[in-house]
């Protein structure tokens, strides 16, 4: 008998109602569409065709053999996402499993970075690129393209062109009012806050 | 002032007197005509008996060179 | 050390076949042993701008094949003994470009000439990624136009993570033309200026190139418009072929026709 083995990376996810099911896989297909889904909930029709249409891999109410080392926790749920939770548990375990990433030059049109950790973005991100990461994206220059972040925070300059997507929720333009923005969710609530550069380092 | 108008006027005749020879000669020159037509119409015949993979159609010389690759 | 200098931009129609018969025939006038090779493949049109289309015999696909040498295929242009051309094929197959063999070529172009001007295809497929392959450097041409813009940034994001230079970790020289320059329309706001330009695509910039008729009217009669000393557009190119081989030449920027508080009221009555 023919066997093959290898890993796959596994996103696991609850669902809360179909809508915001729905929503969340849409606004968060970049980051994963290279996972297999771990689905647990009430499976609607509406959702399997879904999940077929945009040829998302998953498996549903089934569990999964924990890795030796503890899967890293991300209760990403499409309603009230809870990222300081996150950081709490597995401080160690980010450090290791999810590196910065740093990109130094500017990020062009039709470029993506895809990235399990945090992203720093020292150059301008134009008009038709994408950055897609799990842990936040902090952006230093200017922003024309979009950024999509699930992590524990969002820090961009104000946007004119750009989509600037955090925990599934599109942030308007408009309220991206600072030099520099920290987007943030402080006792479940989305909060816009202002950062100056020394706060960074 | 006459010249500069018949100057302006001459450009455009060059233009079209060298597009006529230009595009006569992509025409017949070197190219198969139909080499597209020709080629499915190759495929669809040996398909009936192999499978095809690839199909080459090259002019040499007063020739055509035909090269089928098999699957 | 000879360069291979690929004239890329993304979208089409902004200037690249005109750009690179001018430049091309720039370092020649400059006594610079230069080649320009149409890479379009299937739509070949440098020879039309050079006004060497009744001249074509053989092709590059011809050469690379093996079926003709280097030397039967190029043409030697009117303008200067200095400036050779290669001609694209017209056979609609690009599956006949193989990198060996692209490479083979260029690499005997280059013992032969000081500067190897690559016609880049339109778009960001196979045929602009072989073009990029071996360049050493190129020449990207933007017009001041938002499609234009983004689609350079596209074409530059491309050279730099598929040219086999970028790959092997090394900087591929990018220099910035802005062609079809409108300074009326810039100085009223209508059109980006050169400063909103670099800042998008930041690379260098090495030349702005006004729009001019003349440009239409030089390629009817297959006569580059460097040729001509009176166009603005044919100074620029003189200006861009003088940097790249070294001199030192301001960027001129184009001045409106109607700039200054005397210049706009004129501008009001006409």
């Amino acid at each position: 008998m023919k066997c093959k083995q290898y890993s796959v990376k596994v996103f696991e996810m609850g669902i809360e109602s179909q809508a915001s099911f729905i929503d969340f896989i849409d606004a968060n297909y970049e980051l994963i569409k290279n996972h297999l889904l771990s689905i647990h909930g009430n499976m609607t029709e509406s959702i399997k065709e879904h999940l077929e249409k945009n040829s998302l891999s998953y498996i549903h109410n089934t569990a999964l053999p924990l890795p030796k080392k503890a899967a890293k926790e991300c209760i990403i749920d499409a309603t009230a996402p809870k990222p300081e939770e996150e950081v709490e548990s597995s401080p160690v375990e980010e450090i290791q499993e999810s590196p910065l990433k740093v990109q130094s030059t500017p990020l062009r049109s039709g470029q993506l970075i895809q990235h399990n950790g945090s992203v720093l973005l020292i150059d301008r991100i134009n008009s038709g690129a994408k950055v897609a990461a799990m842990g936040s994206v902090v952006a230093l220059d200017k922003v024309e393209g979009d950024i999509s972040s699930v992590g524990e925070c969002l820090i961009v300059p104000p946007v004119t062109r750009g989509n600037i997507i955090f925990h599934g929720k599109k942030i308007e333009n408009e309220s991206l009012i600072y030099p520099l923005n920290k987007i943030i969710y402080i006792n479940d609530e989305l909060q816009i806050k202002p950062i100056s550069k020394k706060e960074l380092a | 002032m006459f010249s500069w108008f018949k100057r302006k006027d001459k450009s455009a005749k060059i233009a079209k007197d060298r597009l006529k020879i230009a595009i006569t000669s992509d025409r017949t020159g070197t190219e198969i005509p139909f080499l597209e037509d020709l080629k499915e119409d190759i495929i669809k015949i040996i398909r009936k008996y192999k499978d095809v993979s690839n199909i080459d159609i090259r002019k040499v010389n007063d020739s055509i060179s035909i090269e089928v690759e098999l699957r | 050390m000879s360069k291979i200098i690929a004239v890329i931009s993304g979208k089409g129609g902004v200037g690249k076949t005109t750009t690179t018969a001018n430049v091309g025939l720039g370092i020649a006038l400059n006594r610079k042993q230069c080649v320009v090779v149409d890479f379009d493949i299937g739509q070949r049109n440098l020879d039309m701008i050079l006004g060497l289309e009744n001249r074509v015999v053989y092709d590059m696909v011809q050469v690379m094949d093996g079926e003709v040498t280097l030397d039967q295929a190029l043409i030697k242009s009117k303008a200067s003994r200095n400036l050779f051309f290669l001609p694209a094929s017209q056979t609609k197959d690009k599956s006949v470009l193989d990198s060996e063999k692209i490479g083979k070529m260029l690499q005997e172009l280059k013992e032969k000439f000081e500067y190897v001007l690559l016609d880049a295809p339109a778009g960001i497929e196979s045929g602009f990624e072989h073009t990029i392959e071996f360049a050493d450097a190129a020449l990207v041409v933007v017009n001041p136009e938002v499609s234009s813009i983004r689609d350079s940034d596209r074409a530059i994001g491309i050279l730099d993570s598929k040219s086999k230079k970028a790959i092997a970790g090394e900087d591929v020289e990018k220099f910035l033309i802005i062609n079809r320059f409108d300074a009326d329309m810039v100085e009223k706001g209508e059109m980006l200026n050169s400063e909103d330009i670099l800042d998008i695509l930041s690379i260098e910039l090495i030349g702005i190139v006004p729009e001019d008729r003349g440009v239409i009217d030089a390629s009817n009669q297959g006569q580059p418009i460097i040729l001509n000393p009176k166009a603005e557009a044919g100074k620029a190119y003189t200006r861009i072929a003088k940097r790249l081989t070294g001199e030192k030449s301001p960027i001129v920027e184009p001045r409106a026709k109607n700039s200054g508080i005397f210049g706009k009221l004129k501008g009001m009555f006409s």
